[in-house]
């Protein structure tokens, strides 16, 4: 029961399409570290 | 971090052009997606990562940040028929080029060090050494190779957050954004 629940609630806040897109969006901004080169890193830490 | 905010603003506008025109988002179809996670999470260990990044002599550095970024062209390459992926390709071979021909770091001038770090003194000798821990190397000016694409380009005065930027980092920047605002294209057809 509380795992047919779960199930519902998961269906209804994260689609599978909203996955795709974060995979998606994960992997571009880990390409802009990766090809970036601005003086502080291009992210949280660095220069 | 300014690479970031170019992401934040790429899905804030596809994201407001969806709820405008009533579409739903539809996620791209990449090749070779893994690639990019084998390419960059050397340079993630190495350059966002201070306490591991410290350890790694300099002299490896560039061997690792040349071969990912070789990574990433070949997945640029796989790509460059996506929105977008040209621009995002073209900003990396620029990268790439003037990290190659600066001894594999991204070459920025004394003056540029002194525009986004003005505490220096101005007499503080700065040439010839890492900028922190990031990708870049501090090189005289007539010693930079293809000046015009290393990082030297700053933000405004009136922008309390200093860095320096390349060409090569402002064309990744325009086709993140062009990329993610086809997120929300009408009628993309899905490529393979």
């Amino acid at each position: 029961m509380p795992s047919n629940l779960l199930s519902t609630l998961k269906s209804k806040v994260i689609t599978p399409n909203d996955v795709r897109i974060a995979l998606f969006v994960l992997t571009l901004v880990l390409f802009l570290l990766g090809a970036g080169a601005p003086s502080d890193g291009g992210g949280a830490a660095g220069g | 971090m300014v690479l970031l905010i170019a992401v934040a603003a790429g899905l804030l506008l596809t994201i407001l052009r969806a709820k405008l025109t009533g579409r739903t988002l539809k996620p791209i179809k990449l090749k070779f997606g893994w690639l990019v996670f084998v390419a960059v999470l050397p340079q993630i260990i190495l350059f966002q990562i201070p306490a591991i990044g410290r350890q790694i002599p300099n002299s490896v550095i560039p061997v690792i940040l040349v071969l990912s970024q070789v990574l990433l062209l070949g997945f640029a390459a796989a790509n460059i028929v996506i929105p977008g992926f040209w621009l995002l390709g073209l900003g990396l071979l620029a990268n790439f080029t003037v990290i190659v021909l600066n001894k594999g770091w991204m070459p920025i001038s004394p003056e540029i060090v002194h525009r986004i770090l003005p505490t220096f003194p101005d007499d503080f000798p700065l040439v010839e050494q890492r900028l922190g821990y990031s990708k870049d190397w501090i090189y005289a000016y007539p010693d930079i190779h293809l000046p015009w694409l290393s990082d030297h380009f700053t933000l405004p005065e009136w922008i309390p957050y200093r860095v320096a930027f390349s060409f090569g980092d402002v064309l990744v920047a325009l086709g993140a954004v062009w990329l993610l605002w086809s997120l929300s294209d009408p009628d993309k057809k899905e490529t393979k």
